[in-house]
């Protein structure tokens, strides 16, 4: 029986040190992420070359699902690319992910897929701003869908500008 | 017979017991297989029903999603649920169109195509209540499948405060083909919101009215801007599109370039060209307030209203002390010297109060934004929101003084449309997105307390909404 106890004491110490190493883990990235900037400032990456676009291209079709996409389009598709637009208000504070949005508000009807960019963000954070944004990135031109839905046809990785 | 015959011997009794047994036997094992049977049918059924609940649960908090692609395919998926919806649909209704507004304006859309009266009556409702906040939506739903006998209330919303809500009036009445709206359609081509014009151009072709097609030429001449937001660009795509669905081609038109390349001056030639080949008939001369804008420099403060109770009203306030009114080709209003440096260095101290605050309220139709512009370059941008719900006073303190001058500077009136009553319009819409801000003390840096005193002076014109 001692053997037994000695056992299960070892593995509730085993899995005190991983759940304390995990949570120390935890810390340790949710502290990075708070300690990122915010994204605000001015890219200064001379390197970092991109051709620009624009909303008033990507929404010169009307998207069906199932129809092709237009070629111009499509060939922009792993590109890198600097786009302005307008964060979704419904943006949350402290994240990573946002959609770029063609209009400041959806005040002249529904949205269309290709109205709007899913933008992962690499090196920030960032919280609902008001107002016109730049961003930067590879573009990727995809129709990805989730628990059902289509949620998006492009994306873009990369950062805020401006 | 031959069975008859074969009871006649002394096993005939056994037999009838036998048979007469049996056949009780067969009658219960049918009757016990036939209730389990119906019980089971019973049991499918109400698991159908609790499966299609389940489904339009799912949908409808689908349909509030924050990912703008997923709202409108989840109210698809309910209007393709077709009758079998109607009832959950109806009592999500509710019984006012205050309950309706707990829907999703994409929910909103689709309820007028499941062709029942009960919901259609429940829309009409809501399009009614000047403070439902998916009129447009609902509009647009009931115009898609538009019933004759509802003509009179579609001409009605021709006259709608709301752009999008005239838009939709202006496809039903297309749809119905009602004669009797046209000249008033036709009136709608000097609608001061520009996709109100594009949608009677489009309409008025519709009806053979085929010089109508050059309010969308016009568009292709737009350079305006609204701050950094490019209006003329946005347009020039929007009407090259339209004229490309009405006439199958563009003509080598490029909306991305500016409209005086050599490229986009010949294109524009051969569709004018085209449009006459069309028809001989001769069309009235454009008005102002579609004329193609260009590009107006200096200015220093906007304010952008959009309301979706109230309509919308784009303002700026100018180096030149020119208060522009709208968009496009705005209307024009030259304000005493001065008043645009006295109003910028009120929003200077309103944006040092506000310190990095940028918006107040949250993503809802209704939303009142301000423009900054500092040395001309740098735009800074502050933004009252306000959703479906009332909230009473979501303005601070330090934009309502600002609002307070703003408003102090903008005549009462004037003779171009997006001028009428232009003040109590914006203070209405302010009031309906950011609460009260006491124009009653109304007072100009000067301490004037009125556009006239301080010298408002109308001189040309543009484009707005909200003025119906």
């Amino acid at each position: 029986m001692t053997p037994t106890l000695n056992s299960t004491a070892m593995t509730n110490r085993t899995k005190l040190a991983v759940l304390s190493f995990l949570g120390l883990c935890m810390f340790a990235g949710f502290s990075a992420i708070a300690a990122e900037p915010r994204a605000a400032a001015p890219s200064t990456d001379a390197a970092f070359r991109a051709d620009t676009i624009d909303f008033d291209e990507l929404m010169d079709f009307e998207y069906v699902r199932g129809k092709p996409i237009p070629a111009n389009i499509r060939k922009l598709d792993g590109k890198t690319v600097t786009i302005e637009g307008y964060m979704d208000t419904y943006t949350p504070e402290n994240t990573r992910q946002f959609f770029l949005m063609s209009a400041s508000c959806a005040c002249d009807g529904e949205v269309e897929l290709n109205h709007f960019i899913d933008v992962s963000l690499t090196s920030q954070v960032t919280g609902y701003r008001p107002g016109r944004l730049t961003v930067e990135g590879t573009f990727t031109v995809k129709e990805v869908e989730e628990d059902g839905f289509l949620v998006s046809i492009f994306q873009l990785e990369g950062r805020i500008t401006s | 017979m031959k069975l008859r015959r074969s009871f006649a011997n002394p096993l005939d009794a056994v037999a009838r017991r036998g048979v007469v047994l049996l056949t009780w036997l067969a009658i219960a094992a049918f009757t016990s297989v036939a209730v389990d049977a119906a019980r089971a049918d019973d049991s499918d059924t109400a698991k159908s029903a609790a499966d299609l609940d389940a489904e339009i649960t799912r949908y409808l908090a689908a349909s509030h999603s924050k990912n703008p692609a997923i709202r409108p395919q989840a109210a698809a998926r309910l209007r393709a649920l077709g009758n079998a919806a109607v009832p959950r649909l109806l009592r999500e209704c509710g019984e006012t169109p205050r309950d309706m507004a707990n829907l999703a304006p994409e929910v909103v859309e689709i309820l007028g195509e499941l062709g029942n009266a009960k919901l259609r009556a429940k829309l009409w409702e809501a399009v009614g209540d000047p403070d439902f906040p998916w009129r447009p939506a609902g509009l647009r739903s009931l115009a898609h499948a538009p019933e004759k006998d509802e003509s009179e209330r579609f001409v009605e919303r021709l006259a709608d405060p709301i752009g999008a809500v005239r838009v939709a009036a202006i496809e039903a009445v297309v749809k119905l083909k009602i004669d009797s709206a046209r000249g008033h359609v036709r009136q709608l081509l000097d609608d001061p919101n520009d996709r109100v014009r594009r949608a009677a151009a489009v309409a008025l072709d519709g009806f053979d009215h085929r010089k109508a097609l050059l309010w969308l030429v016009e568009d292709l001449h737009r350079t305006d801007r609204f701050f950094y937001t490019e209006t003329g660009r946005r347009a020039r795509y929007e009407s090259a599109r339209a004229l490309e669905d009405r006439l199958g081609d563009r003509f080598g038109y490029e909306p991305g370039d500016a409209p005086d390349t050599p490229g986009n001056r010949a294109a524009i030639a051969k569709i004018r060209a085209k449009i006459e080949e069309l028809t001989n008939k001769n069309a009235p001369p454009i008005s102002n307030v579609a004329r193609a804008g260009t590009d107006i420099a200096g200015n220093r403060l906007g304010l952008e209203i959009r309301s979706c109770r109230r309509g919308e009203i784009w303002l700026r306030w100018n180096a030149d002390d020119l208060l522009l009114v709208g968009t496009g080709n705005p209307a024009r209003v030259e304000l005493e010297k001065g008043t645009t440096a006295k109003l910028l260095k009120l929003a200077l101290a309103a944006a040092t109060a506000v310190e990095d605050r940028r918006l107040w309220g949250e993503a809802g139709c209704d939303h009142e934004q301000f423009y900054l512009a500092i040395e001309g370059e740098t735009v800074d941008t502050f933004r009252v929101s306000k959703g479906p719900a009332p909230v009473a006073d979501l303005r601070p303190d330090a934009l309502d003084a600002l609002v307070r001058a703003l408003v102090a500077t903008l005549p009462e009136s004037g003779s171009d449309p997006r001028l009428t009553d232009l003040r109590d319009r914006t203070r209405r819409a302010l009031e309906a997105v950011g609460g009260t801000f006491d124009p009653a003390s109304a007072k100009p840096n000067d301490g004037k307390t009125d556009a006239s005193e301080a010298g408002a002076t109308e001189t040309g014109g543009g484009e707005d909404d909200g003025s119906r």
